[in-house]
């Protein structure tokens, strides 16, 4: 028996730790070229730009049929990103135009190389180094910090379907959308923990659901600091002289409203292209029309 | 779109004078008639439990609720009655579709038009409790009007204003109700809630059906007024279950449909002795069960104008059918996504009255009559039933109750609105006469023992039921055709499927096309307050009469009319 088995006993020399087969590395990526130098967004305002990489997304999973499993979860992946880069280039763009926005950020700390390689405009980006965007919590302190914004609490209900949206990301960013078990207790451990380890399976029409959601997300918490902004404009000028209640000295606004179309136009039309959307189905009504429900609401 | 198709300006200026909110609390009082009808409807209006106050346009469904509340503020022994319109509602729909959290905000404005309502009750019942409102209610009126007027002009809230939002809560509202049923030593409260069927906005009638079901307690009984033909009240709220459903809509064939039409008139029309009484007659069964509709005929016809009786009736009752049709119309401008349904259902209610027509015809001679139709095979067709329920609310076809023939055999039965079987005259066939005298006679006698009968099969020819359906507009953005109705995107872009406001639409409607404007009044908003394009931009100046002065020869009284009857037409549209 033992030298019979001797016998059979073959000598390789193959590596004990090939246990897949795989092509070795093909070349080496060069990031400088993954990204689109040609591209500029200059001209299109946050919330459009949230709504083309939406429609994108939409056109994806709309005429799939099946929905994949992977599809799904992908798409929503996308979307919830979608979201993130929207408060972003909301923010830097709010730094870049508001005067008072502008005061609160002068003190804030950027990195060198930000300092001395971005272009004046989107240097505000940098100050958003080291914030993650994709909570609602996060959103909401991150305004107040850059921008002085508070999100009024009658947002409430958008910004908790947004929290639960968030955690159910994490599934998809982390773990291949299986449910895990803090994001299960997040979401209600009762309800979720027959579901711990079993992947996110979305149907069209939830998918369709969610993304109705996060649209209603941008396109409410839009409304609501254009208002806030604009109502700043007008409450916490250098005429009106009005501390907060604290006592401390909070910056204001050197300028204020003449509440006159033709002298009033070019500062209304800054924060008006900030905001409007002319890519949704339904445009914003037109600037001249903003100016009159704003002077007639503020004035 | 054309406005004009909409109400004409006669029908406009006398709907207005007949319409209960615009009569004053004392007529209301002492112009009501009741016989045991109006009485039962009265009675349910006053009783414990939810009950739905159904019936179309016209039929009194106002009228009755400020009855109520009138007789229950003067009677110490009845309970606390709260009388609530919410007309108003369409002037929050643009908040649908600029704030995420708009059916909270019309959920506030629900529960603070009820205080503010109630507020007014109290100061209205003759009572020696001194009672502050603001120490009642807990809420300061102002506050409470501040936020009311707001909302209807979508204009932002105060810091002040949003923290009263987050106070007012159901609970809330009970415990108030309750303190104020405890001070003024009623048994308990009935909240009269008119105007709910919202017709417009499905999202808030969901959410006001909700509040309805909540706010109910032993000693709360909610009372709300619909429109027939509405079915679903929210996932929340099922009609028969949660409530009593309440018919205010008189059916011709009732044995006393006469004298209560006549009890009617009787106490609101003073000239009714100058009026035929064969016409009186006949007017009342063109009404079809609508005392408005009645009594805006006895005053067409005693303003004359005709050279003999039958051509005045003849012309009134035309009128009236086709602006029965008009109304109908109308909807598919309200809601376009109707307009095949009701295109289709204009045809299919004119086949009934051509069939109940011909099949009156053959009974000539054997004093019957037949005005009711059944048809059958509806069930499965979801659409089909959707068309009738439309024809139902626009008050076009009276509903009979359902009736089962075993198995499979179940009806729906209709009667169409009288005026338009006059119109066809269907019953002045062949040597019968056509006087109105005859033809109540014919009214009065008995039904033929079947009704008339048709299936869906046979009113809607082959592939013609496949061409039903609700129109939900192409993407607007790159105009491409939905795949279905429950479709959120566009298939072809990616676009969301967002419409604009309907309230926004009515406001962008050009000022000179309001149908109760004379022409001389269009004329010169157009020459002199050129400014004043369209009505929204009557509708938002905050003293719109002031402005309107400045034309010359427009004084205060032309002014106020103006702005009544703007108000009226968009009341009318959104309504």
């Amino acid at each position: 028996m033992s030298r019979g088995r001797r016998s059979s006993a073959k000598i390789t020399l193959a590596d004990f730790t090939a246990i897949t087969a795989l092509a070795s590395l093909p070349s080496t990526i060069d990031t400088s070229q993954l990204f689109d130098p040609a591209f500029t967004d200059s001209g299109t305002s946050p919330v459009d730009q949230f709504l083309l990489n939406a429609n994108e997304l939409n056109l994806l999973y709309l005429n799939a049929n099946p929905l994949g499993r992977v599809l799904g979860a992908l798409v929503f992946l996308g979307y919830i990103s979608a979201v993130e880069s929207y408060v972003r280039t909301l923010i830097r763009r709010i730094v870049n135009i508001d005067e008072v926005a502008r005061r609160m950020v002068e003190a804030k700390p950027v990195s060198f190389g930000a300092a001395i390689s971005h272009p004046p405009e989107v240097l505000p980006e940098a100050l958003l180094e080291g914030f993650s965007l994709a909570d609602p919590d996060n959103v909401k302190t991150t305004l107040q910090k850059l921008t002085g914004i508070l999100v009024p609490a009658t947002f409430s209900k958008p910004q908790s379907e947004f929290k639960k949206l968030c955690q159910v990301r994490h599934c998809c960013t982390h773990r291949f959308g299986k449910l895990g078990t803090n994001n299960a207790i997040e979401l209600g451990l009762k309800q979720h923990k027959a579901l711990l380890e079993k992947p996110l399976a979305l149907s069209a029409g939830q998918l369709d659901s969610i993304a109705e959601n996060l649209r209603t997300f941008v396109k409410g918490l839009n409304n609501e600091i254009y208002g806030a902004l604009l109502r700043r404009t007008v409450i916490q000028t250098l005429s009106r002289k009005a501390p907060s209640a604290a006592g401390e000295e909070r910056p204001a606004y050197t300028e204020d409203w003449t509440w006159d179309l033709r002298r009033d136009r070019r500062r209304f039309s800054q924060y008006y292209s900030l905001f409007a959307t002319t890519v949704d189905a339904v445009p914003s009504p037109p600037a001249a029309e903003m100016y009159e429900r704003f002077r007639v609401a503020l004035r | 779109m054309d406005s004009h198709s909409l109400l004409s300006t006669d029908d406009l200026r006398s709907t207005l004078e007949q319409r209960a909110d615009y009569l004053p609390i004392d007529e209301i009082s002492s112009g009501t008639a009741l016989n045991d009808f109006f009485e039962n409807v009265h009675r349910a209006l006053t009783e414990r439990g939810t009950k739905l106050v159904v019936g179309p346009r016209g039929c009194g469904k106002t009228h009755m609720m400020r009855y109520t509340w009138v007789t229950c503020r003067d009677d110490s022994q009845a309970p606390l009655c709260i009388y609530v319109s919410f007309n108003r509602y369409y002037r929050l729909e643009p908040l649908l579709k600029a704030r995420p959290n708009a059916i909270d905000l019309f959920h506030s404005w629900v529960l603070a038009r009820i205080l503010l309502e109630l507020i007014a009750t109290v100061e209205a019942v003759k009572t020696n409790v001194a009672a502050s409102p603001e120490e009642l209610v807990g809420f300061s009126p102002s506050a409470l009007i501040g936020l009311v007027t707001k909302l209807e002009r979508s204009l932002p809230l105060s810091a002040a204003e949003e923290d009263l939002t987050r106070e007012l809560s159901i609970e809330r509202a009970r415990a108030i109700i309750v303190r104020a049923i405890e001070r003024f030593q009623r048994k308990r409260a009935v909240l009269l809630l008119d105007d709910a069927a919202l017709t417009l906005t499905p999202e808030y009638l969901y959410e006001f059906f909700d509040i309805v079901r909540s706010i109910k307690t032993p000693t709360i009984s909610p009372k709300a007024s619909v429109y027939p033909g509405t079915t679903e009240y929210g996932p929340r709220f099922h009609a028969n279950q949660e409530g009593e459903i309440v018919p205010l809509w008189l059916a011709v064939e009732d044995a006393n449909y006469s004298s209560a039409m006549q009890a009617i008139a009787e106490k609101r029309f003073p000239s009714l002795h100058t009026v035929p009484a064969e016409v009186n007659d006949y007017l009342k069964y063109a009404a079809f069960g609508i005392p408005r509709a009645y009594l805006t005929m006895l005053s067409e016809f005693s303003r004359g104008g005709f050279t003999t009786t039958q051509q005045g009736l003849n012309r009134i009752i035309q009128n009236h059918a086709s602006a029965r049709i008009d109304e109908f119309r109308s909807l598919a401008v309200k809601a376009p996504r109707f307009a095949t349904l009701i295109a289709r259902g204009e045809e299919v209610y004119r086949l009934l009255v051509r069939d109940l027509k011909e099949f009156n015809d053959t009974l000539m001679g054997r004093n019957e009559k037949q005005l009711t139709i059944g048809i059958s095979g509806t069930d499965e067709h979801s659409m089909v039933i959707r068309l009738f329920n439309l024809l139902v609310e626009a008050g076009l076809l009276y509903p009979h109750p359902q009736v089962s023939h075993g198995h499979d055999r179940s009806y729906l039965r209709f009667t169409p609105h009288l005026s338009s079987l006059f119109e066809a005259r269907a019953f002045s066939g062949g040597e019968r006469g056509s006087s109105p005298k005859q033809i109540v006679e014919i009214l009065q006698s008995k039904s033929s023992k079947h009704p008339l009968r048709r299936s869906v099969a046979s009113l809607f020819p082959t592939g013609q039921l496949e061409l039903l359906r609700l129109d939900m507009p192409p993407c607007k953005k790159c105009g491409y055709a939905r795949v279905t109705e429950s479709q959120r995107f566009c298939h072809n872009c990616g676009s969301e499927l967002l419409d604009e406001s309907t309230f926004t639409k009515c406001m962008a409607l050009p000022l000179t096309a309001v149908p109760g404007l004379t022409e001389w009044q269009r004329e010169r908003i157009a020459a002199e307050l050129p400014h004043l394009r369209t009505i929204g931009d009557l509708l938002a100046i905050q003293d719109p009469g002031t402005e309107l002065r400045k034309i010359h020869r427009v004084g205060q009284r032309r002014a106020t009319r103006i702005v009544e009857v703007t108000e009226g037409y968009v009341e009318e549209f959104l309504s």
